[in-house]
Parts: structure tokens; sequence; C-alpha cells
């Protein structure tokens, strides 16, 4: 059996595929310099020039004391917010853990639906249930109390981050290796002993990577301290107002840098922590699906039970909320039907909503695959200095998103480079703001498919290309798919980068729904609000359906081993 | 076979986004008439009016101009226009604070015209230069909830003055003037009429009974409906009115002195479509036009010859202040200084 | 000559790596490289498929200079250690992979090809099966058709017994040694296991520390060891002095004879099954025994004994006949 074709042939053949291979990576890298490099560059240049002079002038101003008591209130409320919600996101965790499966396949698709949370509407639904006048603390309980302030801050923040965070611990406990919890036991652990000696430990990794993940992402949220922070001050709020209202683009920008080291900082224990866990999944058989179950003391499962009960509870108030909203006047303390939100909808609802939802199927397929790209790129091929373009890769993630979303109008509004008040800016907005998402995913993905894989293909002797789509992309599809959701998801509600990007027939919705809020028309946003949740459920309840389909078609459900049992074979 | 069909999908979706988008942005005039000279045109626009959309609509059966928006709040607008120095997709500035229409002219923003229409319209009302002309007064007053004044035994402020009386410690909720443009109008125009001195006095006693200051104009009413607040300053259209109906909420006009601040409009330098505009504005400030945005969102409208509706309630026009417009621009950063000297605790 | 590596040399630092290494292999031979983890062999492994860039030296293939060739260009193909059998695809597209890329095969033609290399390894009924459901061994099965079906002219194998229990290492490795037998292959197996590498080899090389040892027959390495390094790493040895020269004799080679006032005491003893492993000391040397057979399976410990040397051989030279 001869080679069908002669070898100087065939060498034509790779020589094509590996310039293929080259301009994909270099297309890669032209992305990210053009779309996430360049415009933070601008924004961080913008806080060191005043009409066209160099100055240190907007960082002394920083210096201040007024300043400082900003920092200050930022971390104070970045720090408590995120350990509470790392707290109660373990507790779910913890409890998915000892449960039956059902029960936990159950919490799970809750988890994910309850990641749908278009913007400031669940503030709103907090103080309408508990503020000043809310259902709940004054019809109910007769309490006047404020929830403006740092308390309002925290509580919303945590909410609205334990569906989030509680996924990415499931993740940590799945983990487990089982061997070591049965070995606890042998060797005369209780539960509660092996829960404190074993689990937590082999989940601690994952708890800091939690907790810093969000870290960042509180220090940078916008939405939650301007709706009811009242007059408690942080760093992102002041960065976006000293911009629409002074138009102090300087003095934005250089909030905006501040906000950098801490989040590098985290990133950087990110980073340490991750190394670790690799080390535990050593391919030694894991929890999930091992069909042993874990039994924790009654009293412990008691305040589990109660902390998800709590969850749910939330949840299903501040869903109502909306809902209820949508029909009638919440804010007037009786409940009387209405359509009207519906037939005031503003004019562009439609046209603004069609482009919600093209741009983020767009930037959910793209980011995707772009992350999957740049793993495959840093981790698989081991290419020199792709660790630094990964870092750069996941700077959007870290810094505030009107920091981002300036930089964009101010990189793309002039020639060569003019693409402002395009469809285009806002899908690469929404794209490069997020392949961090996916690269993360797949270098997990990707810690666990044998190393040796691509080697053997090559050795077969399929082109990189070939690799690439027949064995990587095949391999990834899981990836993709769930990249795909939470891409899609957070595109549809994001606003802070996007709200200095719509120009006029080029809206989204979510920024019709900040819009809304903005000038007190609480009905229609609500009205806005449920579209967008609906809309995003049933886009991903259709991704998970395909990722379901594809998770078992790789587990061989179709094939077929011959009739004699693998016990009894001649092997 | 699956891939194949996923590719066609996903290019025909990119098609039509990009094809849908960028299309319009084109000036395709020259398809017109004698009579729509500019018919097939689109223009842009960026809007900070509440309920101007509805008459849009008129607007492009009379001319043949479609209309497009986006609803964005002057600060905002500004800050791009910053960012991309001056350079957008826009033709049309419509409504919002005019102080971002000064500092958007200082920095060569806007377009120089005067409409045949503005001699209709009070020179106060307008920029001398033609950058922009105003197309409603804006009046400010209070809102208050009476359910919950009686309940705290609180009297119905009736002057500015009153508003320092302590009884209404953190009951008072208004906008920040840095970002509200009726609210930096409410400073700089009572500043105006009291004097330095004794203006900064009062608003000082005033932030005395704040607890913090709204990040959006849009808020304060809606709080005080909803009784979180029993006092809200803000601006008085037809639409504050239309909430006594719905809530237990009186819309009161302050009987000492009535702030006031222009919604203006304005042409972007930058923008393709400067005749079509130009058209635009002149029938914003017809008396057809001026009538149907009174009728979209009730206001005192500009134009003399256009009466003040009655939704706005009995306005005495005589108690608004003389004021001088231009120096709602030139003043702001030194207004807005002090302002956060005074207030800054409770104020972003 | 049908591969011929001259110079070979690669070095990740100045003690890792490979050193230098100079060999021929003819075509249909079985070679084994041999030696603990760090000796190199992997690495030659590595460089002969192409995954890894030689700092010097050269590779000849058949005529042809294919030290530059990357992986898909080399007609070499791999078995891996951990078998990197595709997990998305079933047993037949994993075999027909090679055919269809390498050998630029339609679909249609492949399959025939591949369904005769299933056969051969005895896994013809497996055709449609996902290779996560398979056990080790047919794993390893569906990896060695893989490389196979592509007719390459150097088959590499890295260690790919090793991830198999004690009884199916051994079957595996008689059905190797004849499918190699009956196919004609050039394969070059890289092993620690010294039984594994002399049973199956035409020709050893012993790696030691980046350079080769000893390049022999199976029967000249383990009988004409040229240094003390591949005497004690294949099979055991007894080292003595005598006349300045040390001198070898493997512990199957020495005989034991009962004997009150012999020189050496038995101070150990360990069944093994077909031997029993003695333990003997004189004060001067300490030995190891292997008798074979039940007869010899039960001298007590204790009992004094005289040792006779049925055959051995000095370091680098030459056999020596039986002598105490």
């Amino acid at each position: 059996m001869e080679t069908n074709q002669p070898l100087a042939r065939r060498a034509g053949r790779y020589r094509v595929a590996n310039l293929l291979d080259w301009l994909l990576l270099g297309l890669l890298l032209a992305g990210i310099a053009l779309f996430i490099l360049y415009p933070i560059l601008s924004v961080i240049a913008t806080s060191f020039f005043d009409q066209g002079e160099f100055t240190l002038r907007y960082y002394q101003d920083l210096m201040s004391s007024a300043n400082l008591k900003l920092m200050q209130n930022s971390l104070w409320v970045t720090t408590l917010s995120s350990c509470l919600t790392t707290i109660f996101a373990f507790c779910i965790a913890l409890y998915t853990f000892t449960a039956s499966a059902r029960r936990r396949a159950f919490i799970q698709r809750s988890l994910l639906l309850t990641m749908i949370s278009p913007p400031f509407v669940s503030a709103l639904a907090f103080i309408m249930l508990f503020g000043r006048r809310g259902l709940i603390t004054y019809q109910l309980l007769g309490l006047s109390i404020n929830p403006y302030g740092w308390q309002g801050i925290v509580a919303l923040q945590t909410i609205g981050n334990i569906s989030f965070a509680t996924l990415l611990l499931m993740g940590s406990f799945d983990a487990i290796d089982l061997k070591q919890v049965l070995a606890s036991r042998d060797l005369g652990a209780s539960p509660l002993q092996t829960l404190w000696r074993v689990v937590i430990p082999s989940v601690r990794p994952g708890i800091l990577s939690v907790l810093f993940t969000l870290f960042t992402m509180n220090l940078a949220d916008f939405g939650t301290p301007i709706v009811i922070g009242g007059r408690y001050k942080v760093l992102a709020t002041e960065a976006y107002l000293q911009v629409i209202s002074t138009a102090n683009l300087g003095k934005a920008s250089a909030i905006s840098v501040l906000m950098i080291p801490p989040a590098i900082l985290a990133f950087y224990f990110y980073r340490k922590t991750l190394s670790r866990t690799a080390n535990l999944a050593d391919g030694s058989k894991s929890f999930s699906g091992s069909g042993y179950t874990f039994e924790l003391p009654r009293s412990i499962r008691w305040v589990l039970v109660g902390v998800v009960g709590l969850f749910f509870v939330v949840m299903a108030l501040k869903y109502g909320n909306i809902l209820l909203s949508t029909v009638s006047n919440t804010a007037s303390g009786e409940i009387q039907f209405t359509t009207r939100y519906f037939q005031d909808l503003p004019r562009s609802q439609m046209s603004s909503f069609w482009h919600s939802i093209v741009y983020s199927i767009i930037a959910g397929g793209a980011a995707s695959l772009l992350g999957i790209l740049l793993s495959y790129y840093t981790h698989r091929r081991k290419l020199p200095g792709m660790k630094v373009v990964e870092f750069v890769a996941s700077l959007p993630y870290i810094i505030p998103g009107t920091f981002f979303g300036l930089g964009y109008v101010a990189a793309f509004s002039h020639e060569p480079l003019m693409i402002r008040g395009t469809a285009a800016i806002i899908v690469f907005n929404y794209t490069f703001r997020q392949i961090s998402v996916s690269n993360k995913s797949a270098n997990a993905a990707f810690s666990a498919i044998d190393e040796k894989l691509e080697p053997a293909a090559q050795d077969l002797g399929a082109s990189r290309i070939e690799i690439l789509r027949g064995i990587v992309l095949p391999l990834l599809k899981p990836v993709f798919l769930t990249c795909f959701i939470t891409v899609f998801t957070s595109s549809m509600t994001a606003v802070g980068a996007i709200a200095f990007l719509i120009s006029p027939g080029r809206n989204v919705a979510s920024m019709e729904l900040f819009q809304s809020i903005e000038n007190g028309r609480y009905g229609v946003a609500a009205v806005q609000a449920v579209m967008i949740i609906l809309v995003t459920m049933a886009v991903n309840l259709l991704a998970m359906h395909l990722l379901d389909r594809s998770r078992k078609q790789q587990k061989g459900g179709k094939g077929h081993v011959s009739a004699t049992e693998p016990s009894q074979e001649a092997v | 076979m699956k891939k194949v069909l996923a590719s066609l999908l996903a290019s025909a979706m990119l098609a039509t986004a990009f094809a849908g988008c960028s299309g319009d942005n084109s000036s395709s005039g020259g398809s017109g008439t004698a009579e729509k000279p500019y018919e097939g045109t689109t223009l842009s626009v960026m809007l900070a009016y509440g309920g101007a959309e509805a008459t849009f609509d008129a607007f492009t059966e009379k001319t043949g101009i479609k209309v497009e928006y986006v609803e964005i709040s002057t600060g905002e607008a500004l800050a791009q226009l910053q960012a991309a120095n001056g350079s957008t997709t826009a033709d049309v500035w419509f409504g919002g604070g005019v102080d971002s229409y000064i500092a958007a002219a200082e920095l060569g923003y806007l377009e120089q015209y005067v409409s045949p229409e503005a001699e209709a319209i009070n020179p106060t009302y307008r920029d001398k230069d033609g950058y922009w002309t105003g197309l409603a007064l804006v009046p400010a007053g209070f809102l208050v909830n009476n359910d919950v004044l009686e309940e705290k035994g609180l009297d119905i402020p009736k002057t500015w003055e009153d508003l320092a009386d302590p009884q209404y410690k953190n009951e008072i909720i208004m906008a920040s003037p840095a970002i509200s443009g009726t609210q930096y109008a409410i400073l700089n125009g009572t500043l105006q009429a009291w004097g330095e001195e004794k203006g900064w006095d009062i608003w000082s006693r005033i932030n005395d009974n704040v607890d913090f200051y709204a990040k959006g104009g849009g808020e304060p009413g809606p709080k005080t409906c909803a009784g979180e607040y029993g006092i809200a300053i803000l601006a008085m259209t037809g639409s504050t009115f239309a909430l006594e109906e719905e809530y237990p909420v009186t819309a009161v006009y302050p009987e000492d002195m009535i702030p006031w601040t222009p919604a203006p409009i304005g042409i972007f330098k930058d923008s393709e479509n400067k005749e079509a505009a130009k058209i635009f504005v002149d029938y914003m400030l017809s008396k057809e036009g001026q009538e149907a945005l009174r009728e979209a969102d009730a206001r005192i409208m500009a134009r003399e010859d256009v009466e003040v509706p009655s939704a706005i309630g009995n306005v005495d026009t005589s108690k608004l202040i003389q004021q001088d417009v231009t120096l709602f621009g030139s003043q702001r950063e030194a207004i807005l200084e002090k302002w956060d000297a005074l207030a800054g605790e409770k104020d972003s | 000559m049908f591969l011929q590596l001259n110079h070979l040399k690669k070095l990740y630092d100045a003690n890792n790596g490979l050193k230098r290494l100079d060999l021929s292999v003819e075509k249909g031979e079985f070679v084994t490289l041999l030696g603990p983890s760090g000796c190199g062999k992997t690495t030659t492994l590595n460089l002969l498929g192409g995954f890894l860039k030689a700092d010097e030296g050269q590779i000849l293939l058949d005529g042809q200079d294919i030290t530059a060739l990357p992986p898909e260009e080399r007609p070499i193909s791999t078995v891996f250690q951990s078998y990197a059998l595709f997990p998305h695809m079933n047993v037949l597209e994993n075999v027909c992979y090679g055919l269809r890329y390498l050998r630029r095969m339609s679909k249609r033609d492949a399959i025939p090809v591949a369904r005769e290399f299933l056969a051969i390894v005895g896994l013809a009924d497996y055709e449609k099966a996902r290779v996560g459901n398979l056990s080790g061994g047919q794993q390893q099965r569906v990896a060695l058709a893989r490389a196979m079906a592509t007719s390459p002219k150097i088959l590499l194998l890295d260690e790919p017994l090793s991830n198999l229990d004690a009884g199916l290492r051994i079957k595996m490795r008689q059905e190797l040694k004849e499918l190699q037998r009956s196919l004609g292959i050039t394969m070059i197996f890289v092993t620690h296991d010294q039984e594994e590498a002399l049973c199956l080899s035409d020709k050893i090389v012993v790696m030691e520390q980046g350079v080769a040892a000893q390049v022999g027959t199976p029967q000249e390495i383990y009988f004409q060891p040229q240094n003390r390094y591949v005497a004690s790493f294949v099979g055991k040895s007894n080292y003595f002095e005598r006349g300045g020269e040390t001198v070898v004799v493997r512990p199957e080679d020495v005989e034991l004879i009962p004997n009150p006032q012999g020189r050496f005491a038995i101070v150990g003893r360990t069944f093994m099954g077909s031997h029993t492993s003695y333990l003997l000391d004189d004060g001067t040397y300490r030995l190891e025994a292997d008798l074979f057979g039940r007869a010899n399976s039960d001298f007590p410990v204790g009992e004094r004994v005289e040792i006779n040397a049925a055959h051995s051989f000095t370091l680098g030279g030459t056999d020596r006949p039986a002598q105490s």
C-alpha cells in the first residue's frame, strides 16, 4: 500500500495549511491588539493628557482625601459582597454535593436561568420590596428602612452574583477525588470531619478562584451603585459620572486606571490557584456520577437547606416583582392590571431588540471561537509569548465596562478605523470583552484532554488546519456551547461598555431598558426586562439542548459493542 | 451537512445585520420631488426630550425624510463627542441640557444655523450665534406626596426658601445638578435671582434636608410617587401633572420664582445631511411642529404664538426667572465646583 | 541500512537529553531502546517521530534525509503510551484516520484497509464501538492498528505495554512479536522493562544518561555486557574480583553444593515460584543464587554450601568456562 501521491505534492498541501494556520494566529493576535490593547491604551493615554499636554494633574487630584475615601468605600463594599456571595454560594454548592442527582440537576438549571438578570431591575425590585415604602418592609412589617447606601449595594451585588459563583463552585466540587473521600471515611473520620479535612481543602483553590473573580467583577460594577448607592460613592460609578457630568474624560480615565492594580493582583492570585487546581485532576475517578452520596450531620443539613430555600425565595420575589410590574403599577402599592406599559414601549423597541439578538449571537459565537483558539495556541501549541497575549485578553474583564466603552470611542472615531456608529463597533466590543470567559473554560477543558492527541494526529498525516477542524474543535464543542450561552446572556444584558457606543438606529435592548429607568418609566422598563429575559432564556435552552445532544454522542450513546460481553472477551 | 447549514445561517445573519445597519446611514438624497426635495434621506437624531418621537411620523409624512433616533442623555452624548473629537454619525441633537450644547458649540461640534422660524422665538431662548435654538421651556417646581406629608404632619412648601425649613429633613429628593440639566438650571437660575451670597446660604440649608442626590433627572418623580420621599424637585411637564391622576401627589409651582431651562435643538457640524437637518429644525420650530410637540408632551413652547397648554397647570409666566442662559455655560465649572464643596458628601 | 542515525543530539540542559547516538537499523528489524527514565530513549523516539528538532545530527530513512521534516510528512507512525485515541470518533474512524490524511485515501477506499488491520489485531467486531468503552488491552490494539494501517516505513512504540496488567502484558508481547514477524514492519520500541526488551528484540540499545551504553542482540547484551551498567541493568549480577579483573556470574549460573565446611552460608531464601532465590554470604561477598525446579527449592537457611559457576564472564571480555 504505497502512498497515492508523490511526496512533493503532499508537501504543498502542508505548506498551505501551515500558512493558513499562521494566518489564523495572526488574525487572533491582530484582533486582540486592535480591539483590546489599543482601546485600553487610548484611555490610559487620555488620563495623562490635558488638551494635548502631558500632565499628572488628574492623578494628583485623585490623591486628595475625598478620593482616598472613594477607594476605601469601593474596597469595603467589594470585599464584603464578594465574601458574602462566596459563603452563600459555598452553602448551596455543598448542598448540591450531598443531594440526589435529580435535585442537583434541578438546582443547576435554576442557577443557569437566574443568571439571566437584566441590569437595574433587581435594584428596582429590591427598592419596591424592601425600600422606604417597600411591600415587605413597610406594608407588611411597618418598617421604613433606607435601602440606599452601602448596605443596598452589598445586598444587591451579593444576590446578583450567587448564581454565577455557585455554578463555578459546583464545578470544583464535581472534580473532587472520590478515593480521597472514601479513604477518609475508611480511616475513621465522620462525614463532618471528612468535610473539614478532605472536601474543603480540595475545593479551596476553587473557592479562592471564585473569590477573586467576584472581587474584580464587583469592583468594576457601576450599575448597582448607581441605582441604590445613595450618597455612598465608589470608584466605578465615580468614573462614569465624571464622564457624563463634566465630560472630564481625563479624570474618569485616571480613576479607571486606578482600578487596575487591585484587579491585577486578584488575577495574579487566580492564576496561582489555578495552577494548584490542575494537580487535582489527575484522571482519578471524580465524584460526579460515581453514585456515592455524602451524608452530613442534621444540623448542618438544615442550615444548608435554609440557605438554598432562602435563595429560591429571593429569586422568586425578584422575578415575581418584575413580572408583576409589567402589568401593574407596583409603586402605587396597589395591584391594578393594565396593558399600558406594553403600549408605551418606545418606537425603536423592536428594532433595538432585533439588533440585540443578532449582535449577541454573533458575539457569542465569535468570542467562544476566539477564546478556544487563544487557549489552543497558548496551552497546546505552547507558542512563546502567548501567555502575555492571554493576559492582555483578560484585561477587559478586569476593567470597568465604561472604561472599555470609552476606549472604543476614542480609538475608533477617526480613519482608518472609523467604525463608530456602526453595528461593527458594538459587536466587536461584545466579543472582545468576553474572550477571556471562553479562554478560561477552554483552558480547563484542555487540561483534561490527552496532550498527545494532536501529535498523534500529526503523526498520522493531518495538517495543522485538519487537526484544528477535526480534533480540537469537535472535542471542545461543549465548551463552545456553554460559553456561547454565557457570552450571549451577558451581551444581551450588558450596559456598561455599550452606553457610549450606541448611535441613532443602532440601539440595543439593554440600553433601551437603561433609558427607561433613567427616565423613571418603571412599568415600561419591566416589560423590556421581561422581553430580554424571555428571549435570552429561549436561546439558552436551545443551546443547552444542543449541548446535551453532543454530550450523549461523545459518551457513546450511538455505538454498539459486539455480542460478547467485555468480561468474557479473549483479551 | 450540518456544518454547511450552520455556516450558511451564520453568514445570512451576518449579512442582514450589517446590511440592515450600515445601509441607512448614507444619504440617498436626490430621489425627491420638488415638494419633498430630500425624500428618502434618513436623519439620525440624538434624543433627550421625552415623548418627542411621537412627532417624527408626522414629519416623515410631510417631508418624506425618515427619522432614526437613539435616546441618550446629553451628558453621555457630549462625552461621546469629546472622546471622538466631534466626529459623530448623528445629524441632529434634540433636547436635553443647554449647558451641554453651549459646551459643544465652544468645542466646535455644532453647526451654525438660524432658522427662518426662529424669528417667532424670543431671543432669550436661543443662542445668539445660531448654534442652538430653544424648542420649549421646561419650568421646574415641586411634586409633593400628599399622603406622606399628611402622615408626617408637614406643610406643603410654597417657595424655594421654604425648602430650607428643617421640618423637611430627609424628605426632599432631587437630582444632582452635575448630571441633570434641569437641576443645574434650577441651581444656576436661583443663584442668578438671589445673588451669590444669599443663594449659597439657602442651598446649603436645603442640602441639610437631602439624604442623597439622584443620579438621573427621572428618579425624583417616581420615588416621590411611590411614597419614598415627600417632596421631589423636578421638571414640570405634562407627564408630571398626569401623575396626579395615578398617585396621591400634587404638582406645585413655587410662588416666589420659577426656574426654567430651554430644551434646545441643534445640528452637528459633522453631519452629512445638513440640508435635511435644517428642514427638520425648521419644522420643529414652526407653528405646526411646535403644536405637535406640545401635544406629545405638554410644555411651554418657545414660539410666542403657541399657547401655553393647560396640561401643565396654572403656570404664572411672570414668575419665570429673568436669567441669562449663556451664563449656564460659562459659569458651569465654577458653580459645580462650589456645589461639590457644599454637597459633595451626598452627591457623586 | 534502512534507518541510520548519525551523531544525533538533543539536549534540554547540560545534563538532560540525548548526548549522542549513532545507530543503524535494518529493514524489518525489531530494535528496543532500553533504559531507566531520563536516559534519553523517549527523546530519541520523539526525534524520530519529528516532534523534537535535533540540535545536531542526521536521520536517514531509506536513503532520504528526514531530519528536517515535520511529523505529518514523515512515513513514520507512533503508538503512544497513553494510546492517544480520538475520543469523539469510533474505532473504525480512528483506524481510518492515518489512511485519510497520510495516505490521502477517500473514506470509501480507507474503510476496507482499516477493517483488514482491525481483523489482524482481533477487533473485527468492534468497528462501531466508542473508544472510551473499550478495555485497556482493546484500546492498545486499536492504537496499534491505527498506526500500522498507514503501512509506515518505521513504527515507533513508546512503552505501549506499561499500562496493562501483568498477564495481559505477557500476552500482548507475544502478539506483538508475531505481528512484527508476519508483517515485516521495522519497529523501534522504547521500554524500561528488560524482560520485554530481551523477549521482543532483534537488537537492543541499552541507554545510559543520553548515550548508548551497548548495542547488540539480546544474547550479546545478556551474556557479554560491556560494562557494569549493562550487566546490572539487564539481569542480575554477582561481581567478583579475580586477578585484577571483575568477573561476573549470573545468579542462575550459580550451582549450590551442600558442604558443612563450605565457604558460603545461606543467609536468606525467597520462593519465587519457578525458581528460588538464595542469598549467600562468605564474609567478603554477598551473592544471589537462583535455583530452578522443585528439587532446588528447600535448601535450609543457615546451611553451608560451596558454589560453582556454570558460566561466567568478564566485563567487556569473553565468556569463561565454568569455575568455582
